[in-house]
């Protein structure tokens, strides 16, 4: 079960992994923004837009990049699909949950069980071990019960390949050992949606090609992922391709073949 | 204008929040470290100063009546500095209240012509002619009457003689009368022929010239004893005096406090300073990155951000001279008082200024520059690369993953992060624990005393103690007590001043005038023990009962002498005698120096003296009534009544306030401290807490789009602090236990000189507790802001 040996694409399996969740969202995932936009502050009166209105649908199952510039709008979308930001206008609903109307609390717990988030730095706590960071996740939130916690992180751990350094603290791991637990830890309350935000820029090719194919794993398994990226490559195994610029969507690539694929 | 400047300008205009707030911390640390040690030099100034002006004098010469041709031959002595003639009297004077108080009255022959023990008058001059009574300053609040209002006198006769008070004087050589529940009155001889006292002075004190140590006093009292036959004018007594302040200990602890004070501010302020530049340094990394990209060494950085911190600090100190100046001279006037001293000049010398205007300088600007060096010296990529998560040193690592929280991942981060900055976490425990330990400690220490002076005089049998005037019959003395209501059990005593001589002395000894006074005092062995003598045995035996040579004497005796063995004979001085007694026991009793023998002994010892066996000059009472105020003026009342009239009346509740009022001179001093280091480590902790948010505030980021809610947050910090605070209570309990044992062990070797066990307060306790609750709203203050941070702030907090 290790990425960098090929034999991921034929172990990554939930099944196999036996994960038990003691509450798990009924509702069919999906992202859907109406006329969203972002703005930040006021520049000489005029208020700086983030993202000017976009309306996008995303299914569940599907796997697309959000392709773009640095300050394209690209991360501001995959904030406000998170709630880690709100819509300045229009209607964002991810989920089941309009993020418009909720509290911090309401979206911190909202999130912990419909979002994972990988970020581009790895952002693991130093001071826990691999499991330990993906234990936390679960008990923040407190959807995978108390007894099953460890055995589920161990299994998630040597899901993405890094069985061996389970116990090691993230500083003792290399980059890309980093952001598979990062996935990992992503995974943690099995969550429908999967956000990454430039998840191979700080990694080298052979590494990023690895997550690339965890992320096809993860689609397979009928996970919705938005991945915000400037790496073309990353879009050669997703569905669907968006490309931001100066905050508007100006290309929205939709494989049939994949389509189909996802609504099957 | 420079580049450099521009960005200075720039840094301090776009921080100016941070700014403030170090600017704050420099201008009060600075103000107190000056305070502190301005009023340090002030106060131990003007004590010297003050005693100096006292012209306090190295022996006292006690002869029925000073002779004046006497007393130039003594002035002509090569040795000699100066002589004065003085008549000392004990005796009682009434306060405004009602309360009768001891009044310790000196008779000066000419207050225009003093040459020693100089008493001062500040608020006016000294009259040519005056029959009424100045009393000395310290007094007043006890007595709380003017000048001019008319003091009622009890003399040793019992008679009630009326004077006016003449005004307040300031006696710099005798010790506060508040502390000492005793009053100094001095007056004229005109003055005391008014209200009867014996005519003439009785006593001529004297100075030699410097140096003078304690053996060459004695040397030189031998001499003068043997030159004063040869003038066939002998001295009854002849005393060494020490030379010192009464309350110098007491003064020199006070000092030192402050001392103590200057290092904490020094410290506190250099701590913080480093805190908040670190945390300003921690947001400058990724600028710091952007100037090395752009060819900027680790010496361009270090520069640039002094460029805004030097002239921080040279603005602070000047702000913080007259601040300093202001609060230095609070701090004289708040301990004037329990001083008695009058502060002449209010200014710290000039060379004291600069050096702690250098102090204040050099020791937060070294503090600053650690954090400045250390984020100056991040390589470009560590900067640029700044994931926002603060890393573990690499001692941390390979201990970090053993602290565990049983079934909480949360809990286990928490704790994990205490010591993610070890060094931060030792300084804040130290601090915190310091604060805590000193509180605990005086807290313990003043409990633990009174407990054992509690102890110890309920063991002692009686309530109140009368010393009388003039002797009486024993059956008489015991009627007159038991003839007031309140009085169960009455036991007349006798008792008697004796110089200590050398151990081990024969009969041919001579007599060594060291000036160590003792009190030999009888008590009665009818049956097995007496009624109210219960003192408890700590070494050897009670005499025996028809025992003509054995003694009993008091641990503070032994303490006193240690030349002194149990089993030894020694010999005693009494009126100019010699007798031999042997010590067969020690006894506990709080601060007591005397020697205790059974009426048998005491018999052998008057006979040989003045024949005193059958009269008592004192009383021990216990009462059933717990007001002893009510009891101590009926009993006065009786004596007076008698026509014997008290000479001293003490109950052990006036006792008990008297070594109270002594330990809370330096108590409340260590409180105070004990509060400024807590208030310290709370600061500190508070600070490290902002610290520890600002370091990690995208780490609260990764952590809220994990579902971390405000309240999981704010758990983890309360966890955190709750850590550094528990364990701070933990090493100052350990360190309070080892402070307290040592005071304690001190305490009992030369201050209390009976056994003190060790004792722990509940008020210290609660203290604590409470302390720890204000740590943890402290932090509640910092948390809030953090919490009120979107994620998406939180993530994107550079």
């Amino acid at each position: 079960m290790n990425i960098a040996n090929g034999n991921l694409r034929s172990n990554l399996s939930f099944d196999a992994v036996g994960i038990e969740v003691k509450q798990r969202t009924s509702m069919r995932t999906s992202i859907e923004l109406i006329n969203a936009s972002k703005s930040y502050g006021l520049q000489n009166g005029v208020p700086m837009r983030g993202l000017e209105p976009v309306s996008l649908t995303i299914l569940a199952g599907e796997y697309v990049i959000v392709l773009g510039k640095s300050g394209s709008g690209k991360s501001t979308l995959l904030n406000l699909v998170a709630g880690l930001d709100r819509a300045t206008s229009g209607i964002v609903h991810v989920a089941g949950q309009n993020l418009g109307d909720s509290s911090e609390n309401t979206m911190a717990l909202w999130r912990g069980r419909n979002i994972g988030v990988v970020f581009q730095f790895f952002q693991l706590l130093p001071t826990l071990t691999i499991v330990e960071n993906v234990m936390l996740a679960m008990e923040l939130v407190g959807v995978v019960a108390q007894r099953d916690r460890r055995s589920r992180a161990q299994a998630l751990v040597a899901l993405v390949g890094i069985a061996d350094h389970a116990h090691k603290l993230p500083s003792e791991l290399s980059g890309g050992q980093q952001q598979r637990a990062a996935i990992a830890r992503a995974m943690a309350n099995d969550p429908p949606i999967i956000l990454a935000d430039e998840p191979t820029g700080n990694l080298d090719n052979e590494t990023a090609t690895a997550i690339c194919d965890v992320f096809a794993l993860l689609a397979q398994q009928g996970k919705t992922l938005l991945v915000v990226t400037h790496d073309a490559k990353l879009a050669q195994s997703a569905h669907r391709v968006i490309r931001i610029q100066d905050g508007s969507i100006v290309d929205d690539m939709q494989l049939p073949e994949l389509k189909n694929a996802v609504q099957q | 204008m420079n580049m450099q400047f521009r960005k200075a300008f720039g840094d301090v205009k776009r921080n100016w929040l941070s700014m403030s707030a170090i600017l704050s911390v420099l201008i009060l640390g600075a103000a107190a470290v000056m305070a502190t040690l301005n009023a340090r030099e002030i106060l131990g100034r003007e004590i010297a100063t003050n005693f100096s002006q006292s012209l306090a004098p190295d022996l006292a010469v006690w002869f029925d009546n000073v002779d004046v041709n006497v007393m130039q031959k003594i002035a002509a002595l090569d040795a000699v500095a100066a002589v004065d003639a003085r008549r000392t009297a004990l005796l009682r004077v009434r306060a405004k209240d009602g309360s009768w108080l001891p009044l310790n009255l000196t008779v000066k022959p000419d207050f225009h012509a003093q040459q020693l023990s100089v008493v001062h008058a500040h608020d006016f001059a000294w009259p040519q002619v005056n029959d009424g009574v100045f009393i000395e300053q310290s007094g007043r609040m006890l007595l709380d009457l003017a000048p001019q209002d008319t003091l009622q006198l009890r003399t040793s006769a019992g008679d009630t003689q009326s004077a006016t008070l003449s005004g307040y004087a300031h006696d710099p050589g005798v010790a506060p009368s508040q502390q000492d529940r005793l009053i100094y009155g001095y007056m004229s001889p005109q003055a005391a022929a008014k209200v009867g006292l014996q005519q003439g002075m009785n006593q001529l004190i004297i100075k030699l010239k410097m140096p003078v140590s304690r053996a060459s006093k004695a040397s030189f009292a031998t001499q003068l004893e043997a030159f004063l036959v040869a003038n066939r004018a002998p001295a009854l007594r002849i005393e060494t005096l020490s030379g010192t302040h009464p309350h110098a200990a007491l003064m020199m602890a006070l000092l030192r406090v402050i001392a103590v004070f200057a290092m904490l501010a020094a410290l506190g302020s250099a701590a913080m300073a480093n805190y908040l530049v670190g945390a300003w340094m921690r947001r400058e990394v990724r600028q710091i990155g952007i100037m090395k990209t752009l060819g900027a060494r680790t010496g361009h950085i270090v520069v640039q951000y002094l460029l805004v911190l030097l002239p921080a600090l040279g603005l602070a100190i000047a702000l913080a001279i007259p601040l300093g100046d202001a609060l230095a001279q609070a701090l004289v006037n708040a301990n004037i008082e329990s001083l008695n001293i009058d502060v002449v000049d209010w200014h710290g010398p000039t060379l004291l200024r600069w050096q702690v205007i250098v102090v204040a300088f050099a020791i937060p600007l070294f503090a600053m520059l650690w954090p400045l060096i250390r984020a100056a010296r991040l390589t470009v990529r560590e900067a640029i690369h700044d994931p926002g998560i603060t890393s573990s040193s690499q001692l941390t690592k390979a201990l970090i993953r053993y602290f565990k929280f049983p079934l909480s991942v949360c809990n286990s981060y928490a704790l994990r992060n205490v010591f993610r900055r070890p060094w931060r976490t030792i300084v804040m425990t130290l601090a915190l624990g310091c604060g805590g330990a000193l509180l605990m400690t005086t807290n313990s220490m003043i409990g633990g005393f009174m407990q054992v002076i509690d102890r110890n005089l309920e063991r002692q049998g009686h309530d109140i103690e009368i010393i009388l005037g003039r002797a009486a019959l024993k059956t008489e003395v015991e009627a007159i007590a038991r003839s007031v209501g309140a009085v169960t059990i009455a036991e007349s005593m006798r008792r008697i001043g004796v110089k200590v001589l050398a151990a081990g002395a024969s009969a041919d000894t001579q007599i060594h005038y060291d000036g160590d006074s003792s009190t030999l005092v009888d008590y009665p062995t009818s049956g097995s023990a007496a009624a109210l003598f219960r003192l408890p045995l700590a070494h050897g035996r009670f005499p025996e009962t028809k025992s003509d040579n054995e003694v009993l004497v008091t641990q503070m005796f032994i303490d006193r002498h240690l030349q002194i063995k149990l089993g030894e004979t020694i010999a005693l001085g009494i009126n100019n005698r010699r007798i031999l007694v042997r010590v067969v026991g020690v006894v506990e009793e709080i601060a007591v120096a005397a020697i205790y023998a059974p009426v048998s002994t005491y018999d052998a010892i008057s006979l040989a003296t003045n024949g005193e066996n059958i009269s008592a000059n004192g009383v021990r009472i216990k009462s059933n009534n717990p007001d002893f105020a009510a009891v101590v003026a009926e009993l006065d009342q009786a004596f007076l009544s008698a026509k014997l009239p008290p000479k001293r009346i003490v109950s052990h509740a006036d006792l008990r306030d008297f070594l109270e009022e002594h330990f809370n001179v330096v108590g409340d001093v260590v409180r105070i401290v004990a509060f400024a280091v807590a208030l310290l480590g709370a600061i500190i902790l508070w600070a490290t807490t902002a610290l520890n948010i600002a370091e990690r505030f995208r780490e609260l980021g990764i952590l809220r789009s994990l579902g971390a809610t405000p309240s999981h947050i704010a758990r983890l910090f309360f966890v955190e602090s709750f850590t550094v605070a528990s364990l701070s209570v933990i090493f100052a309990l350990v360190l309070s236990s080892g402070l307290t044992l040592a005071i304690f062990k001190a305490a009992q070797r030369t201050l209390l000189h009976v056994n003190v066990p060790m004792y722990f307060s509940l008020n210290g306790f609660l203290q604590l507790g409470a302390g720890l609750v204000v740590v943890m709203l402290s932090v509640w203050v910092v948390l809030r802001w953090a919490l009120r941070q979107t994620a998406r702030e939180a993530l994107t907090y550079e």
